[in-house]
């Protein structure tokens, strides 16, 4: 055993204990943020434009209204019939220690129909690659073994995912309304990452941004949204502390602890639109019909967040979505159903990663190539005492 | 609805082989049924022994999902996902192989080929394959093969010969009698299931 338990324990009360009394200071500023969102409401325009004053020179995250009063509570609309649309992903980093740079991408999909008549699919599309061109005069700052190309290739294996669901969801929506579903944010982070080479970032751009754009000419038969089981994020307590001139003493940590106490099981909290005057952020490369907007939505215990762009923000989509998300999370314990399906077919297990790498192997071998002997791989693998 | 998936060899021996679904099916090859093989250098003919539908992957075992008063048909549409990771597997006995115009009731020269189709097999070929009974004494000695599903073979290769049904059937019985003469047990067991 190398984790050393009897050091462990002893800590571990106090860090409990700690995170418990947070808590229990936070009381006193859920009601703070509760009130101030009563006058977010009340009067929409002007808290925005106090909110977008605020955000003024700050690299935090904030949340400004849509349509809806930022302190409404949305009620589970009726079910109806949908098809249900997700991808998630899986990889393979570049190995610096094999004879060849090479990658795997894995998009698990899922079509479920529930009452729309079609075809039921899962499955997974697999791409393999030479990595990403690494950025100009970059350090190591990537996994131990596989060096910044794994961000890269992260950044790629989100990009698939999003081309994945998107070439499915456009078919199904042609034929009866769909909800695709996407697993973490609308947007890949990574594409802002400092370690991404340019070349490659704006290529993936690119490629986001005609998968969007695709998506956005399905009109109203699809909803679209990105699932963040558990969010941390903390756009709209932000607004309300800038609204209030509060400081972060005793304030919610994050939106997730503001809206478990305002909704109820299924129920979900208005629409709001990100902002942000963070330099270098993703956001900056979808402005427009493809801006990030989104809601808290309540599943049992959890507070998910739910990304959608701005064209999805209809009524009409946002009640298919919020139905949808809910019906797909009682159907799984409290996850969409879809999601973990397409996370199914995503996964690559550690035998077929063993079976690509010796595939990889012998392929390169063909060539004459080997793999370096390098010694601090080989000091892992010779593990004896 | 697409048509039903067509199964594929998927475990491939001489003396039988396994087939499956794409996905779950609630009415795959019956029991005693005659299934060919046509791919490879000869036709492969055998009979059903077992049929079982389950999960694809073990970790993932099938939960007992639906509401009070709903059918499996309906449980299975609201969760449309369940069907494609389900399997139905069919075991198959060997009963012959068929070269050209000739029929054989002995095992194969070779076992079928790996996700090859296996198909119904027709009339004409379950006539050309049992006509003689000797397709009986492989099915009685073969392991994987109990009094069940040589009754029922006999039942469904009876089914064929139209009025000559009976004739068959006397015919197959008089061959079991002369195999399992040593076994009056089973006899009685192969002969019940004939005429149940």
């Amino acid at each position: 055993m190398t984790l050393r338990m009897e050091q462990l324990l002893p800590q571990l009360p106090g860090v409990v204990a700690a995170y418990a009394a947070g808590l229990e200071s936070m009381k006193d500023g859920l009601k703070a943020a509760d009130s101030v969102l009563s006058l977010w409401s009340a009067d929409r325009l002007d808290c925005d434009a106090r909110i977008r004053a605020a955000m003024a020179g700050s690299s935090q995250p904030y949340a400004v209204s849509l349509r809806e009063p930022p302190g409404d509570v949305m009620p589970l609309p009726p079910f109806a019939a949908v098809t249900v649309v997700s991808s998630d992903g899986s990889s393979i980093e570049p190995d610096r220690f094999a004879p060849v740079q090479c990658y795997v991408v894995n998009a698990g999909f899922a079509v479920l129909p529930y009452g729309t008549g079609q075809e039921a699919a899962l499955g997974a599309r697999c791409i393999v690659g030479p990595p990403a061109p690494e950025a100009e005069g970059e350090e190591d700052e990537g996994a131990e073994d596989a060096g910044p190309r794994a961000w890269g290739v992260n950044l790629l294996r989100d990009v698939v995912e999003m081309e994945t669901g998107s070439g499915l969801a456009v078919a199904s929506a042609a034929a009866s309304p769909t909800v695709l579903l996407l697993d973490g944010t609308l947007l890949p982070w990574d594409l802002d990452s400092r370690q991404v080479a340019e070349s490659t970032r704006q290529e993936l751009v690119g490629r986001t941004r005609e998968a969007l754009d695709h998506l956005s000419g399905c009109g109203g038969s699809l909803s679209v949204g990105a699932y963040v089981s558990g969010s941390r994020s903390s756009d709209v307590v932000n607004s309300l502390r800038a609204l209030a001139a509060a400081g972060s003493r005793g304030w919610p940590a994050s939106d997730g602890h503001l809206f478990a106490t305002r909704l109820r099981d299924g129920e979900r909290s208005a629409v709001f639109r990100a902002a942000s005057e963070r330099v270098r952020r993703v956001e900056e490369f979808f402005e427009g019909q493809h801006e990030v907007c989104f809601f808290y939505l309540r599943i049992g215990d959890d507070v998910a967040r739910v990304e959608l762009p701005r064209w999805a923000t209809t009524p009409g989509q946002v009640e298919r979505l919020h139905t949808t998300l809910v019906d797909q999370c009682r159907r799984c314990d409290g996850y969409p159903r879809a999601l973990q399906e397409a996370h199914e077919q995503a996964v690559i297990s550690a035998g077929d990663r063993q079976a690509f790498s010796r595939m990889l192997d012998a392929e390169a071998l063909r060539h004459g190539l080997r793999a370096s002997a390098n010694s601090k791989q080989m000091s892992k693998r010779r593990r004896g005492l | 609805m697409t048509a039903p998936p067509v199964p594929r060899v998927v475990e491939a021996g001489l003396r039988a082989f396994q087939c499956a679904y794409e996905r779950y099916v609630e009415e795959p090859f019956r029991l005693g049924q005659f299934a060919v093989v046509r791919e490879g250098p000869c036709f492969v003919a055998g009979v059903v022994t077992d049929a079982i539908s389950g999960p694809e992957d073990p970790s993932r075992p099938l939960l007992p999902r639906g509401a009070a008063g709903q059918t499996a048909a309906e449980v299975m549409a609201g969760n449309p996902e369940i069907r494609l990771l389900l399997r139905t597997r069919v075991s198959v006995v060997s009963c012959g192989h068929i070269e050209g115009e000739v029929a054989r009731a002995s095992l194969p020269p070779l076992p079928p080929p790996l996700l090859a189709r296996v198909e119904p097999a027709t009339a004409a070929e379950v006539v050309r394959l049992t006509g003689d009974c000797a397709f009986l004494a492989l099915l009685a000695g073969a392991p994987g093969c109990d009094d069940a599903a040589v009754a029922a073979a006999v039942r469904a290769a009876a089914s064929v010969f139209g009025p000559g049904a009976h004739e068959f059937t006397v015919r197959a019985g008089k061959e079991l009698a002369r195999l399992l003469r040593a076994e009056p047990a089973r006899l009685t067991s192969i002969v019940r299931g004939i005429g149940a």
